[in-house]
């Protein structure tokens, strides 16, 4: 049933020679406005390898409707898709050279629905050059895809007169071609990379791969509004800027990804600053440009890409424009911060980006995509010349030049889903970007032993180093646990007691009658290395934990037991040197016997400060102040209550210098309880890696 | 049986009940439900299974939620109870799944836990 279209029809007719009859298909009509009268069709025809476009301004030919036949357009009898016979038709040669056809009788052959689609694959027609070129495959011994190269510069160059006249242009990289435009009309398609400000009418073929949002302005020189786009061909790239009118005209009709034909705008030098596009000049639309939809785009460059992976990104350098693929482990709430430089509300919202190397990154979106972004069922996002900035490590922050997909339709995409939904989510992943507050367990700290802190000379390079361990306390010095502050809020500065009931502080430069107690408590932790075996159970008698640690040294059997009575410690440990077998009994009347244990451990001393001491003393340092002035004995009961327990720290070291002495000094910058169940996951998980290096 | 809080009471999951009979074990399990007459009742371990544990007089309480069992394996591979404690889950849950991964570790690597397995020196 299918109907078989005059192939070669079109460019016979366009040759002059006669053609009878031809079988051809409408692939558009188009109205003329004609002022008076009544209007004119124009319309798009094919007859299977060709078309004669009707849609560009500048055309090679034309194929017009004879007004009788107007009802049948009107009547939708004839309309795109539908195939008919045009039994007369008439050639005018118009003085330019164009060729333009009036059908004046035509037999509507099969409907637009009964054709349902395209026939064959045809080509715009183009005088250029030969029929073969234009059927796509083939023969044809030149270039056949990437038409406008160089290899159709003898057929054009004759025919190309009518476009402007200076052929010696300014650094064109390449002769325009005439490929691909349509109606293979007299706008030449221009290579990307050749366009210059000294030439103004000039046509590219080129695809959308970063849309920007429409942006306002407003300073003295009055206000107005803006959106950019970024251009790419087979050649290079390009900026384009519309502004004001244009935007609101532009904005509606460019979509991302999309090829169009642009003609005619404004080139300038380009203004590096807002853009990294590889470009010496930019785009302004003008009133005269022109914005039209290319259907044949299979030779411009889709939106490329070039991937970093995030554990790369901490040797990237800051202010580097980059692009990253992730998974969205997690994503805050979007927030209203006010930029102070224009007093301006702005929202953001950071979300957290996992890839397969099982490094988390934080990226902060802007404005509107903040507000809409939806990271429900953890996407993939793709984001293309984002900024790598050095906050909390290594951050990304999305620019307005930025492009970002959600679960974009690449290999890539499919790749990270494939692996997240089978083994990425288990995966406990570090953050470059050492966020706080992460609920996602262990995405924020860097877990160490500290024989692994020791072993690794954490701290001993130019800047801190920070990680997180388990650790127990096995010491807590409380002398000079204390010191007297000055009580300004902002001030922690030791005072000088003068001794008349006032009390000094240099950095203030004053006096006061009073101070706050600050604590600074020197705490000395024991972590282990390998597993912890935990089981623990509260019952009504008491606590039962049992804790049976593995580290390369030798095993620890430790079972504290904990009862109404009090606590009891036992600890056996077997070490190549030998057994050393701990026995403390701890109740509530008095203190026994503590011994340390020898060799198969790291002990570790850490300062902590304020807020870490006061969480593990359970008392503020005002309380204990009162109480180590008032009642000693239990001002050292509150020290010996705090030993033996098992907390996270997060431990900042750093090598210092003093008085030419140079001493690893650890701080503990957090202090929580420990998390087990997380904490026995990394165990596990850390057991089998090792078991499987034999 | 009052020795059996003297000697290493290894710590099992249902999958090692045939290699333990006769021995003093600790099973911890969730409880999956009660004979009526009080004198035994269903755990399940960390992998879903379960084990029915004896006990020679009736409960007299209420149990439920994870429990930890330490009596010795009966030729029927059933836990003859000596002694239970409940866990208290008030303030965090008991990761069942967690601690069968831990017993795992213990049962494959018995040279590092020799208590863990009941196999001394």
């Amino acid at each position: 049933m299918t109907v078989r279209l005059s192939e070669g029809a079109i460019a016979a007719i366009m040759q002059g020679e006669s053609v009878s009859k031809p079988v051809l298909q409408v692939m558009n009509t188009r109205a003329i406005a004609t002022g008076t009268g009544p209007p004119r069709y124009r319309v798009l025809m094919s007859d299977g390898v060709n078309t004669l476009s009707c849609e560009y301004e500048q055309l090679r030919g034309a194929f017009m409707l004879a007004t009788q036949l107007n009802p049948l357009v009107e009547e939708q009898r004839l309309a795109a898709r539908c195939v008919c016979q045009v039994n007369r038709f008439i050639v005018n040669s118009l003085k330019d050279g164009r060729r333009v056809v009036i059908l004046m009788d035509v037999n509507v052959l099969k409907t637009a629905e009964e054709v349902g689609g395209n026939i064959g694959n045809p080509q715009p027609y183009n005088e250029g050059q030969g029929q073969q070129r234009s059927a796509a495959p083939a023969a044809s011994p030149a270039p056949s895809k990437p038409q406008q190269q160089n290899g159709n510069l003898s057929g054009a160059g004759a025919a190309a007169p009518k476009y402007h006249a200076p052929s010696h242009q300014f650094g064109r990289a390449s002769a325009p071609s005439t490929v691909k435009t349509p109606g293979g009309s007299q706008a030449k398609v221009v290579p990307i990379a050749s366009l210059n400000p000294y030439q103004s009418k000039w046509t590219i073929c080129a695809r959308v791969t970063q849309k920007g949002q429409i942006r306002t302005w407003s300073n003295s020189r009055g206000e107005g509004k803006l959106f950019s786009i970024e251009l790419v061909d087979e050649s290079g790239e390009i900026r384009a800027t519309a502004f004001n009118d244009q935007a609101d005209k532009f904005f509606p009709l460019i979509e991302l990804n999309k090829v169009y034909y642009f003609t005619k705008g404004h080139l300038k030098t380009a203004n590096k600053q807002y853009s990294a596009v590889k470009n010496d000049y930019e785009i302004t639309f003008s009133n005269d440009t022109s914005v039209v939809p290319c259907d044949d785009a299979q030779h411009i460059p889709s939106v490329q890409f070039d991937f970093v992976s995030i554990a790369d990104l901490e040797n990237t350098p800051k202010d580097s424009i980059v692009d990253v693929i992730g998974i969205c482990k997690s994503y805050e709430d979007v927030s209203k911060i006010t930029v102070k430089a224009n007093n301006r509300e702005v929202s953001k919202r950071n979300v957290h980006l996992m890839d397969t190397s099982g490094k988390l990154v934080t990226a902060t979106l802007w404005g509107n995509e903040a507000e809409q972004f939806d990271g429900s069922r953890q996407p993939v996002i793709a984001i293309k010349g984002a900024r790598v900035s050095d906050f909390g490590g290594r951050s990304l922050s999305v620019l307005s030049s930025s492009t970002v997909v959600i679960n974009p339709d690449s290999p890539e995409a499919f790749k990270l889903r494939g692996w997240f939904d089978s083994e990425g989510q288990l995966l406990e992943c570090t953050s470059i970007s050492d966020v706080r507050g992460g609920p996602a367990a262990g995405a924020n700290a860097n877990w160490k032993t500290l024989y692994e802190v020791k072993s690794e000379n954490l701290g001993q390079g130019d800047k801190a180093d920070y990680f997180s361990c388990v650790g127990t306390i096995v010491h807590l010095r409380k002398e000079n646990s204390m010191y007297q502050a000055c009580p300004s809020p902002e001030c922690n500065k030791k005072v000088i007691d003068q001794q008349n009931g006032l009390y000094r502080c240099e950095k203030c430069d004053r006096e006061f009658p009073n101070f706050k107690y600050r604590m600074m408590l020197l705490v000395s932790a024991w972590a282990g290395q390998g597993l912890v075996l935990l089981v623990s159970a509260w019952a009504g008698q008491g606590l039962v934990l049992l804790v049976s640690a593995w580290a390369e040294q030798g095993l620890m059997l430790l079972v504290s037991a904990w009862g109404e009575q009090g606590l009891m410690l036992l600890v056996s440990a077997w070490a190549e040197q030998g057994l050393v077998l701990l026995v403390s009994a701890w109740a509530e009347q008095g203190l026994m016997l503590l011994v340390t244990i020898a060799d198969c451990v790291e002990y570790q001393w850490v300062t902590c400060f304020q807020e870490a001491a006061e969480f593990i003393l359970g008392q503020s340092a005002a309380f204990l102040g009162e109480l180590k002035e008032k009642n000693e004995q239990a001002f050292e009961e509150v020290f010996q209550n705090a030993n033996f327990s098992t907390y996270e720290f997060r431990i900042r070291v750093k090598l210092e210098t003093y008085n030419d002495e140079s001493r690893i000094k650890a701080t503990a910058l957090d202090v929580k309880p420990v998390n087990y169940t997380e904490y026995g996951k990394r165990l596990v998980a850390s057991i089998r890696r090792n078991a499987q290096l034999g | 049986m009052g020795d059996i809080h003297e000697v290493p009471r290894p710590r099992i999951a249902t999958g090692h009940l045939a290699q333990y009979i006769g021995q003093p074990v600790c099973f911890v399990g969730r409880v999956e439900k009660i004979h009526p007459t009080g004198k035994f009742f269903v755990l399940s371990d960390g992998l879903g299974k379960h084990t029915t544990v004896e006990l020679s007089e009736p409960l007299d309480e209420e149990i439920s939620g994870v429990i930890e069992v330490v009596g010795r394996v009966t030729n029927q591979a059933t836990i003859m109870c000596v002694s239970y404690v409940q866990f208290r889950e008030d303030k965090s849950p008991f990761d069942l799944e967690l601690y069968n991964e831990a017993l795992k570790v213990i049962h494959e690597f018995p040279e590092y836990f020799q208590c863990g397995t009941g196999r001394n020196t």
